[in-house]
């Protein structure tokens, strides 16, 4: 019964947070910054006609491209190609790595990024505006438990920032493949499900949590902007980079390919995130025994 | 049977919103009444389980509600209009009334559709149950407020002022609506329109600065100002301690309703007392006694 209620009370959410518009109005952003980025991030790049170092064959063959008619064709390595590209650049193709390593970086440094600053002020007055709008009373007399109340106003205040994640990574997809070429989209999947996703769920709960108590809306996005460089901050903490530096993977001279590397950043990053969460029941714990002890 | 012993509410500063007040209520409807600042709406609040009494006991339906869970519990049982409702206007009435339900615990999706249906028909609102509940009018609101406090077969219904600002048509279907919900439950109706009090309630209590003053059938009100009601037709207002309850521009003057300990006016015709006549009468009294207390 439980779960039921739950499901429908986010359910509702989800529908009350769409019709304020502001969340869609913060997707419509979201998806065109990205693709902003995205187009301004790849008009200074300059062309290289370097595709693939094969070194697992004797002798080494390179693959290049003809940059005037698109055509590859492949020759054997001199010397110097072979002490110009790193090892852990050999054996992929550069251009997927190269794609594929600016989507991850949009997905799981720019999205969260641009979420941190949203989505903490965007959802601060979830709970406050049910005291202006003059339903808290309603709420409370009725038989729902307030630890319930505020899981249903977090979960469903994430559950309404995810079309507008959906839609967002939709559309980087989309350019990416248009501007980018070619790419491993599994990678970018799971940097958005690993980091992204989790990422906004804390950004939700911190929004949504810690300015509960607060009296009225506009304190609550106030609060909302205090907290803003609390979660940068710990983003930094939790970013794909911090723990690819951290572990010193960039700098590995082993013959680890760049893409598997990227995926185990990714994994750290997601693991790192759900330490973090633990944050948010924290608040949830704090805010539903403040509530009991008013009451 | 809800019973309420030597309830006392102090708010910060010292203030007695109720105090020491004992009532007992059965089912039917259960008249309020009492001027501003009697303490009605703090003695509904403790009653909804929303405040929690300085001291003294409130039992409703054997959950006592100075327990958090006997709070919880009677709330299950409840449903509670409050003065001052505020409704989602982004929501339209289906939708507000189902988030409602769902809240009351009416988990079985068909049972809140066919009970969302018959309120909506009963407060007549099912031609614009589809519109936004922001382009709703007053009256339409408090009847989308009466048909939330219906939902789910509340065994107490408490209404606060819940025909403020109704024309008398609605007014009336309003009073007669509740009178209807009032078969084997509880209604308690505050409101300071005694006209809605001597229509529907066969129990009243009158509150004065937090002190029940007055507990028993309107009848028995009515009764206690007869002889002290008088009709005075004259060209000045009549004085010697007289309330006027009535002024009437006559062809041959002006016709006074008075109520007071003794009328010497010329040509006063004793009149036949109201529940209204006994209110103003039973409030004079109080302000007497309380200021013969002080001399």
């Amino acid at each position: 019964m439980v779960a039921g209620m739950l499901g429908r009370i986010i359910r509702m959410e989800l529908t009350l947070g769409w019709r304020r518009r502001l969340l869609p109005a913060v997707g419509i952003f979201l998806v065109l910054l990205q693709v902003g980025l995205m187009l301004i991030g790849t008009s200074g790049r300059g062309q290289t006609d370097f595709i693939m170092l094969d070194d697992t064959v004797q002798p080494p063959l390179i693959t290049r491209v003809d940059l005037a008619t698109g055509q590859e064709y492949t020759e054997v390595a001199s010397l110097e190609e072979l002490e110009s590209i790193p090892v852990n650049l050999r054996n992929m193709r550069f251009d997927v790595f190269s794609a594929t390593f600016q989507m991850v970086a949009y997905v799981s440094v720019i999205f969260p990024l641009v979420l941190g600053i949203t989505l903490v002020i965007t959802l601060a007055d979830i709970i406050p505006v049910d005291r202006q709008l003059r339903v808290r009373e309603l709420l409370e007399a009725s038989p729902l438990h307030p630890g319930l109340y505020l899981l249903a106003k977090w979960l469903g205040g994430w559950a309404a920032t995810l079309p507008m994640l959906i839609a967002a990574l939709t559309a980087l997809l989309v350019t990416g493949r248009l501007i980018l070429g070619a790419y491993e989209p599994g990678l970018v999947l799971l940097a958005w499900a690993g980091v992204t996703v989790p990422f906004a769920l804390l950004c939700a709960g911190v929004g949504v949590l810690a300015p509960a108590a607060v009296a009225t809306r506009r304190r609550a996005i106030l609060m909302g902007a205090l907290l803003v460089p609390l979660v940068l901050f710990g983003y930094v903490s939790w970013s794909v980079s911090f723990w690819t530096t951290l572990t010193g993977l960039w700098r590995t001279d082993s013959t680890i390919a760049l893409l598997p590397l990227s995926q185990s950043a990714i994994l750290l990053t997601a693991q790192a995130l759900l330490v973090a969460l633990q944050i948010v029941p924290l608040l949830w714990l704090a805010q539903t025994a403040w509530i009991r002890l008013r009451r | 049977m809800i019973t309420i012993e030597h309830l006392t509410k102090r708010y910060r500063g010292g203030v007695a919103a109720l105090d020491d007040a004992t009532l007992t209520i059965g089912s039917g409807m259960f008249g309020l009444v009492g001027p501003n600042g009697a303490g009605k709406t703090t003695l509904m609040r403790i009653l909804a389980g929303l405040l929690r009494p300085t001291s003294g006991r409130a039992n409703v339906f054997g959950h006592d509600l100075s327990t958090w869970r006997g709070r919880q519990a009677s709330k299950a049982l409840l449903g509670y209009l409050p003065q001052d409702l505020g409704l989602y206007p982004n929501l339209n009435a289906i939708e507000f009334l189902d988030y409602m339900a769902i809240l009351k615990g009416v988990t079985s999706a068909s049972a809140r559709r066919s009970q969302i249906d018959d309120l909506l028909q009963q407060v007549r609102l099912t031609d614009v149950a589809r519109r936004p509940l922001r382009t709703y009018s007053g009256g339409m609101k408090r009847r989308v407020g009466i048909a939330q406090a219906l939902l789910g077969q509340p065994r107490l219904i408490i209404v606060d002022e819940p025909t403020a600002g109704l024309d008398p048509e609605e007014r009336i279907r309003f009073r007669n609506l509740l009178a209807d919900a009032s078969i084997g439950r509880t209604v308690i109706l505050s409101t300071h329109i005694i006209e809605d009090i001597s229509q529907s309630c066969n129990d009243l209590a009158a509150l004065y600065r937090g002190r029940v003053i007055y507990h028993g059938p309107p009848g028995a009100l009515i009764e206690a100002a007869r002889g002290h009601v008088w009709t005075v037709t004259a060209d000045t207002r009549p004085d010697d301690g007289l309330l006027v309850v009535s002024t009437l521009q006559l062809a041959r003057g002006t016709q006074y309703r008075v109520v007071g300990e003794s009328c010497t006016s010329p040509g006063a015709e004793p009149g036949e007392p109201s529940l209204e006549d006994g209110y103003i009468w039973l409030m004079a009294q109080q302000r007497e006694s309380l200021r013969s207390g002080a001399a």
